[in-house]
């Protein structure tokens, strides 16, 4: 080496240029439902942490939001979140300091009434409340995620808007309800929802119960194709719905396409997927999990700082590094605007560094 | 000058990483405080020879072999600024 000076230089946060970073953190594992295809094996309340205890670890985040100067957008759920009595409280907590940039709810939407939502519009940094539906109609819906919940959480969604609050809703897509994609679109726009995902289904949890349910790639192929396509659509139309797209495969649905000129960013085709970039998910007894979907721990807040858990996890080191990749994923040209589901690749695999296997390039 | 018989290794809340990606990517992590620091990989090397068991003459010695080009002076004072930048994150080993 010809010249080998020694350099050393402060850095805020792994060199990234992002300046936020999302916690989304599982209060509660209490739920009020038993949907099919649930990400959770099981409802244990036992480990749940109390107020002063969720504080500390709101403490952790605020510390490493400040030493990263990130702003910090917070996802509180369980379980169902509104079964914890703290909720509201550790919102206060979170609502106090500066880095807590949004909090965001995600939520069932089964326990929502007018008093609730009054509640929810004293939040200054509220930012939205998702509401999970797995399909356009009662039928669908309720097969999926038990009888009564489609009235409750289309309920919850109008009360919400009478409130003025941001509403989002959160559809896993899979074989029982593919067919609802059009009308559940159809539905959003009519309710004035703010923001549609569809989300793929993870067989993991309750969920590798109902493997069969996964899409094939052609069937998730044909889904984003007319996803994309209607999206555009209803943006040409003045429809102020945004269908979020920034998730892994989008990016190959029209790989030349970064940003159109006549939709806005909301629109944008594509993204990595976001393990040991900028997110991770905490669970109720404390435990760190690099994605909520991505069952593996890779700490526990309870005696580990969140900078520990960063820096030292293998897990995370190996999917940062893109090289490790495999199959088709593996020098695919699509990287960095897609890196593939690394938790469907380990539901489906048992490797989280294998190929996509939804991915039809 | 430098102190040859001293014998230094990196505290147990700094750790060294390299990422292979690319040319390396190489970083100095302090997982109590967050701190986090970019190196280069002659930086990276020098510290990962901060074990305990070498003393910091042997270490010199280290780095003059693995850069048996580069111009001896020169990399006696870099070696000794290095280690005078980043004092802190060491702590001391007495040689028996």
């Amino acid at each position: 080496m010809n010249n080998p000076e020694p350099t050393i230089s402060p850095k805020k946060h792994l060199d990234t240029d992002l300046d936020e970073f999302y916690f989304q953190w599982h209060i509660t594992e209490r739920c009020n439902l038993r949907c099919v295809h649930c990400y959770q094996k099981g409802y244990n309340p036992r480990s749940e942490f109390s107020l002063p205890q969720l504080q500390k670890i709101a403490d952790r985040i605020i510390l490493t939001l400040e030493k990263w100067r990130k702003r910090g957008r917070i996802a509180l759920t369980g379980g169902e979140p509104f079964l914890k009595k703290e909720l509201f409280p550790l919102m206060e907590y979170l609502e106090q300091n500066e880095y807590i940039w949004r909090i965001g709810i995600l939520t069932n939407g089964t326990l929502i009434d007018g008093r609730i939502a009054d509640r929810l519009t004293t939040f200054q940094k509220l930012y939205y409340v998702q509401i999970s539906l797995d399909g356009a109609s009662q039928e669908t819906n309720d097969f999926i995620r038990g009888k009564g919940s489609y009235e409750k959480a289309m309920n919850s969604l109008k009360v919400l808007r009478e409130k003025g609050i941001n509403t989002r809703l959160m559809f896993t897509v899979h074989k029982r309800n593919l067919q609802d994609v059009p009308s559940l679109i159809d539905l959003a726009i009519k309710e004035k929802v703010d923001t549609l995902t569809i989300e793929r289904f993870v067989p993991e949890g309750k969920g590798a119960e109902v493997k069969d349910w996964f899409l094939t790639k052609e069937e998730v192929h044909k889904l984003f194709q007319y996803v994309s396509r209607r999206s555009d659509i209803e943006y040409k139309k003045g429809i102020p719905l945004k269908i979020l797209k920034y998730r892994t495969l989008w990016a190959n649905i029209d790989p030349g396409r970064t940003k159109a000129v006549d939709v806005p960013l909301e629109t944008d085709l594509g993204a990595m997927c976001s393990i040991g970039i900028d997110s991770l998910t905490i669970l109720p007894d404390g435990t760190v999990l690099p994605c909520r979907r991505l069952p593996i721990p890779i700490g526990n807040l309870r005696n580990d700082s969140i900078f520990k858990i960063w820096y030292t996890s293998e897990l995370l080191w190996r999917i940062r590094n893109k090289n490790n990749l495999k199959g088709r994923c593996n020098g695919c040209d699509l990287i960095p605007r897609c890196s593939g589901c690394r938790a469907i690749a380990y539901a489906v695999t048992g490797d989280y560094l294998a190929e996509d296997p939804q991915c039809w390039k | 000058m430098l102190e040859v018989d001293r014998v230094l290794q990196l505290k147990e809340e700094f750790i060294l990483y390299e990422l292979e990606v690319g040319d390396g990517m190489f970083w100095l992590f302090n997982i109590e405080n967050g701190d986090s620091f970019k190196l280069n990989e002659t930086s990276y090397y020098i510290l990962s020879l901060f074990d305990g068991n070498r003393s910091m003459g042997e270490i010199h010695k280290c780095v003059l072999d693995n850069y048996p080009d580069a111009n001896p002076n020169i990399i006696r004072k870099d070696f000794k600024e290095l280690i005078d930048r980043t004092k802190n994150i060491f702590k001391e080993r007495r040689c028996e």
